[in-house]
């Protein structure tokens, strides 16, 4: 017993003794941290006249800002992060290209493959942060090494092939390394302009569900009124996300034709179709859209009840026919939303 | 065989039964403590700002209905709506459900933020007392304020779940403040996971001391009061190392009612909020994990180290001991209402390890630890053979009460970068190498008698006195 007392005594003094070397460890190195950040701080502070001429002005040459030690090129990069944080623009955007394709090529390059998972996430971020398009054909040629990335470096990856080669990303699109989910797809999505949407929409039927989906609900974000054909085709889908998901891109749409199309959704069984069919009826002529919403303001869903009361006070004479509701109605749940809309909004 | 014989050897069995519960706590702890180290390094040297850039995006970030249920906050619910109108997030609505306060909760936040009646249709998904009025501020359309006649937090997040328009909320304590990124990252777990995750909670702190201005921190520091800094050790170890490790395997079953995101279409499955136990939290997400389980779901519940919520600590023993006893009375409610899932293989890891760990190490140590301090002083009485079982017994409550926590202090400072001046580390270091003489004992007391309330099935919930973390309160 005694032998295990004091066995047990020198466990815990080791292991305080490791845990005070840890802790002078972490004491030394935060100390050259705090000192780094210092010199870093120290760099910005000394020559910000400087950038701030080379970026905003047209005095300074790009041979004057020259980096000549490592610690130079990280306080650049974290110059670069604070002037993208607070401006943005393409005349910006270009200097710094131009500086950091002419210095900083190697310093990325380095980075993107290290052995360090998370610098090399930093690294992707700051290249399509920084919006680095010389750095496209180091971060493409990733793809064909042999290396397991994570999903993360994956999807940065594609995020960059998107945002700096004009077709390039179709192929990552419909056949990813990694399974893409939606919300995956609708960042990739976001980073396309209406050419490269024309060219994924193209082969729009043999795209993956999920992707799909995604491209129908950017296409209402952005506002594409030319694919609103696609929106339509899209309603005859067996997919009920698919019809749902159509129908509220053609609300964001604001469209005020075709209306017969949609007014059969005005009666389905799901209710999300009978939310939407409400919400897109909302820019509709009053003399249309009125039977159907008054119809909607008594759905037995509150969700539908209260769009449908939304919808009627954004008519033209749309304040009276929800007046008309509280005083005619004989249903108290109708006369509850349509009150609401009198009170204020948000 | 002799009286002084059995006694004697009934001892020994009790202590080496002692021994054999500490040895499986250490190697439980230990194990949890392996795993988050591992954890944290993976993502210790990632530049979260960079991400949070790109994530800022209205189109896949989820809006949130952030809902603050408030009992008599009238000292930390400004701090606190300020730092929720500050967040950076593209979509969100702030609920501040007045559940009956006696104090000037109400007047404080109608006048301050130009409130005016408003009328509101409330879907009535769930059962609760009744709302008395809706308030909507004039400066910002986006912050509500219910008023309601008093049924006790679980019923207040319930009204706000009924009031709430958004897909997912937030439950955050009226008396705490948000940084301006944390719902974005706490968030980003169920946005990247597409939907997977239904329930998220971030780290808690404390911000006891802390220079807070509009409800943002301002300067950081450790506060002069020993008994908060010992709470900070505390809530370092436990955020850190037991939920860091559960959530990895999807057995987490607490994330703190402070700060957490649900799934609204979920909690209105499970029927919302449980308002007859004194641990809502807990309880919601052991429902959950009961739910996700009856209806095979690949869903998951997870605790995310990064997005931090400040609170405030009592700051003195009488308000800790009713904060730890509530605690802990919550966590035997909750173990007893879902007992059917313990050890049994249908709940997969929660019910064969996570709830076993809470049962037995969770719950039950405070009776079994105690009994190891008593089983101490009784040594003394019987003899040499005995003192030196009880001295292998106190070295093993060292370990497991000291060096645990002072290993999770310095994890937290390699990991996050906090607590960057040197004598802040070094004080608590040291501080940390006493809890198991003085502050352990007195939360092992407060914790049994949370068991003994739980037995009992008292409902008092204790008042605890707040002062309010920020310094423009009214």
């Amino acid at each position: 017993m005694d032998k295990i007392l004091l066995s047990l005594l020198l466990v815990i003094v080791v292991l305080l003794i490791i845990l005070f070397a840890l802790f002078f460890l972490l004491v030394f190195y935060r100390m050259q941290e705090v000192k780094k950040k210092e010199a870093i701080g120290k760099y910005i502070e000394d020559r910000q006249v400087d950038w701030y001429e080379y970026l905003f002005g047209d005095g300074l040459s790009l041979v004057a800002l020259k980096p000549h030690k490592n610690l130079e090129l990280e306080a650049i990069d974290e110059l670069f992060f604070r002037i993208n944080y607070h401006f943005s623009s393409d005349e910006i955007n270009d200097k710094i290209n131009a500086f950091a394709s002419l210095y900083m090529s190697d310093y990325y390059s380095k980075k993107l493959t290290s052995r360090s998972r998370e610098l090399r996430i930093n690294t992707l971020n700051k290249i399509s942060l920084f919006n680095l398009q010389f750095m496209l054909d180091p971060v493409s040629s990733l793809l064909e090494k042999k290396k397991k990335y994570s999903k993360t470096e994956l999807l940065l990856i594609y995020e960059i092939t998107v945002k700096f080669s004009r077709t390039d990303f179709v192929t990552h699109f419909v056949a990813p390394k990694v399974p893409l989910g939606e919300f995956d797809y609708k960042k990739l999505l976001m980073e396309l302009d209406e050419e490269q949407i024309n060219l994924l929409a193209e082969d729009f039927n043999v795209l993956p569900e999920l992707l799909q989906l995604t491209m129908i609900e950017i296409i209402g974000v952005h506002h594409y009124l030319d694919w609103l054909p696609l929106l339509h085709q899209c309603l005859d889908n067996p997919a009920q996300e698919i019809r749902i998901r159509a129908l509220k891109s053609i609300a964001e749409l604001e469209v005020v034709n075709s209306l017969e199309l949609y007014e059969s959704f005005s009666h389905s069984t799901i209710w999300e179709e009978r939310l939407m069919t409400a919400k897109i009826f909302r820019f509709a002529p009053t003399e249309e859209a009125l039977p159907i919403l008054e119809r909607l303001i008594k759905d037995p869903n509150y969700q539908v009840r209260a769009q449908a009361a939304k919808s009627i006070k954004s008519l033209k004479n749309g304040h009276q026919a929800l007046y008309s509701v509280i005083t005619m109605s004989t249903d108290e749940f109708a006369i509850d939303v349509a009150e609401e809309m009198f009170g204020k909004e948000y | 065989m002799n009286a002084p014989l059995i006694t004697s050897s009934f001892f020994g069995f009790v202590g080496y039964i002692l021994l054999v519960y500490m040895l499986a706590v250490i190697f439980s702890y230990s194990s949890m403590l392996v795993i988050a180290f591992i954890q944290l390094g993976k993502e210790r040297k990632l530049q979260k700002k960079l991400s949070d850039e790109g994530a800022v995006d209205f189109i896949y970030t989820q809006p949130v209905t952030i809902i603050v249920p408030a009992y008599n906050e009238q000292e930390g619910v400004l701090g606190n709506i300020y730092s929720l109108l500050a967040l950076q997030y593209p979509q969100f609505e702030i609920l501040v459900i007045n559940d009956g306060s006696i104090d000037n909760t109400e007047d404080v936040v109608i006048e301050h933020f130009n409130m005016k009646p408003i009328r509101k249709v409330v879907n009535q998904q769930l059962e609760t007392q009744p709302i008395e009025a809706i308030y909507q501020s004039d400066m910002h359309p986006n912050l509500l304020l219910i008023t309601k006649v008093n049924g006790g937090k679980a019923d207040a997040l319930n009204v706000g779940i009924n009031v709430s328009k958004y897909p997912y909320f937030c439950s955050i304590d009226g008396d705490s403040i948000l940084d301006n990124t944390s719902l974005l990252r706490v968030m980003k777990p169920i946005m990247e996971s597409n939907k997977e995750v239904i329930a998220t909670g971030g780290t808690v702190r404390i911000a006891n001391g802390y220079e807070i201005q509009m409800g943002q921190v301002v300067r950081e520091g450790l506060p002069s009061s020993t008994i908060v800094t010992m709470q900070i050790i505390e809530y370092m170890r436990a955020f850190l190392m037991g939920r860091m490790a559960l959530s990895k395997y999807n057995m987490v079953l607490i994330i703190s009612g402070a700060f957490s995101v649900f799934s609204k279409k979920w909690v209105l499955q499970v029927g919302g909020y449980t308002k007859n136990t004194v641990g809502e939290d807990m309880e919601l997400v052991v429902k959950l994990h009961e739910e996700i389980s009856d209806r095979k779901e690949d869903k998951e519940i997870v605790f995310t180290p990064d997005p931090v919520c400040w609170t405030e600590a009592p700051d003195n023993f009488k308000d800790l001991r009713t904060q730890r006893r509530r605690w802990h009375q919550g966590l035997a409610e909750s173990l007893w209402l879902h007992k059917k899932m313990a050890f049994n293989p249908k709940y997969g890891s929660v019910g064969l390890l996570s709830i076993p760990y809470f049962l037995f190490i969770e719950l039950l140590g405070p009776v079994i630890e105690l009994a190891g301090y008593a089983y101490m002083v009784l040594s003394l009485f019987m003899g040499e053979a005995y003192i030196v079982f009880a001295g292998i017994l106190g070295l093993l409550f060292i370990l497991y009460g000291s060096l645990f926590s002072m290993a999770s202090i310095l994890l937290e400072a390699w990991s996050r970068n906090t607590y960057p001046a040197v004598k802040d580390l070094f004080r608590l270091v040291l501080l940390s190498l006493t809890e198991v003489f003085w502050y352990r004992p007195l939360t092992l007391i407060w914790r049994t008698e949370g068991i003994s309330s739980a037995l009992r099935r008292k409902r008092e919930w204790g008042s605890i006195q707040r002062r309010g973390l920020s310094e423009d309160r009214e």
